[in-house]
């Protein structure tokens, strides 16, 4: 997969890595992919759901380490 | 011979995956109902306002007068055993770790703390006792306290986008793992969940074994919390959430969650109050707690709920 841009937000609690998301997905290219970096665990529920509601494409997640990966692919 | 362990496996169903919010929260209210027919509905605020006393006391600060030991004191033994029951919860989950935020973070961490405590001062409540208590319990401060939660959640979370662009070092920086908590090693967290279990059924015992009502009472505080605190971590409950999502993603999960909480919990006290059912030794106290309605109508608590409403959204849950 091909990413175009990560945003790292290890170490930031909610609502943080929501907001920065939605600020970043804003600047990005229709098709591009955002690899989003974080260890909050609410995260694994906000992101799903964040793209579903802005119609985003949320492609996978994983973790590794404690840190959660989420890729979201800009509509 | 078990079949290779059906307790093993529910065990890893409970432990292995978050429970939906709404699960929680029913079971979060039941319990919620359950402690309301023992003394008193759940709180919080309360407890930090008596721990932080005998703090305050213990480092020579006499004029405070004196405080009820936190031994004694019920919702300072809630506040102790649901983060200790949500750390054994974390464990069994092998999820517990240490990570460390950036500084910026911390001190927003800070701040927002302050001003939840003054906020939870002022309008004598917090998230727990004046909203997820008082609302069911139809004191009406607790109304006035939930609109101050959300101005103040409102106006914090302008605040967040606003730093963003302002002060964007603000939530960057370093930020470390001290202790990972997924990995390899990690057998030892649910053994040492095991005798934190132990130790607290312990504690619940003693408590339970003195035979006076009060230290009865206190020690079903203390295995409520514990149940309490296994059931918010697991779930992840969380009543800020239900507050700024309706304003930052227009998700609906957390606050259907906690109407529906928050709708049992009405049923439950509602009856209780209705049959006057509960610990009916001493009459004249127990009409008291009854009416479970706090002095803050209106203003005071309008003001302090939008503090702690600001103070909740900055700090992050």
């Amino acid at each position: 997969m091909q990413v175009d841009q990560t945003l790292d937000c290890k170490g930031l609690s909610c609502p943080m890595p929501i907001i920065k998301l939605a600020k970043t997905i804003k600047a990005m290219n229709s098709g591009e992919v955002l690899e989003l970096l974080g260890t909050d665990p609410g995260s694994k529920t906000d992101v799903p759901a964040w793209c579903e509601k802005t119609g985003n494409i949320f492609l996978e997640q994983a973790e590794d380490g404690g840190t959660f990966k989420f890729y979201i692919k800009k509509k | 011979m078990f079949k290779k362990g059906v307790l093993r496996e529910l065990f890893d169903t409970l432990f292995g995956k978050t429970w939906p919010m709404w699960v929680g929260g029913i079971l979060l209210a039941l319990l919620n109902i359950l402690l309301f027919v023992i003394k008193y509905p759940w709180g919080a605020s309360g407890g930090y306002v008596n721990i932080g006393q005998n703090l305050f006391q213990n480092l020579g600060a006499k004029s405070l007068g004196t405080s009820t030991p936190i031994s004694l004191h019920t919702v300072a033994l809630l506040n102790i055993f649901i983060v200790l029951g949500a750390f054994i919860s974390s464990l069994f989950s092998k999820e517990f770790s240490i990570k460390v935020a950036p500084v910026g973070e911390l001190v927003k961490g800070l701040i927002g703390g302050a001003l939840m405590g003054i906020g939870a001062t002022v309008g004598i409540g917090c998230t727990t006792g004046g909203f997820f208590s008082g609302v069911p319990a139809l004191s009406g401060g607790a109304l006035f306290l939930s609109l101050g939660f959300m101005l103040g959640t409102i106006v914090a979370l302008k605040y967040l986008l606003w730093e963003m662009e302002a002060l964007p070092k603000m939530s960057m920086g370093k930020s470390c793992t001290l202790l990972p908590g997924t990995g390899k090693k990690t057998g030892w967290q649910r053994w040492l969940g095991w005798i934190l279990i132990a130790v607290v059924l312990y504690i619940f015992s003693n408590y339970t074994g003195k035979g006076t009502s009060l230290s009865k009472i206190l020690g079903w505080h203390v295995f409520i919390a514990l149940i309490l605190g296994i059931i918010l971590q697991r779930s992840r409950y969380c009543i800020v959430r239900a507050f700024r999502e309706p304003f930052m993603t227009g998700e609906a999960t957390a606050p259907v969650a906690i109407i529906i909480s928050v709708l049992v919990v009405l049923i439950g006290f509602t009856v209780l109050k209705y049959f006057g059912v509960g610990n009916a030794g001493e009459t004249a106290i127990r009409a008291i707690e009854m009416k479970s309605v706090y002095a803050n109508f209106w203003l005071s608590a309008l003001i302090g709920g939008f503090i702690f409403g600001l103070g909740m959204t900055i700090a992050g849950g």
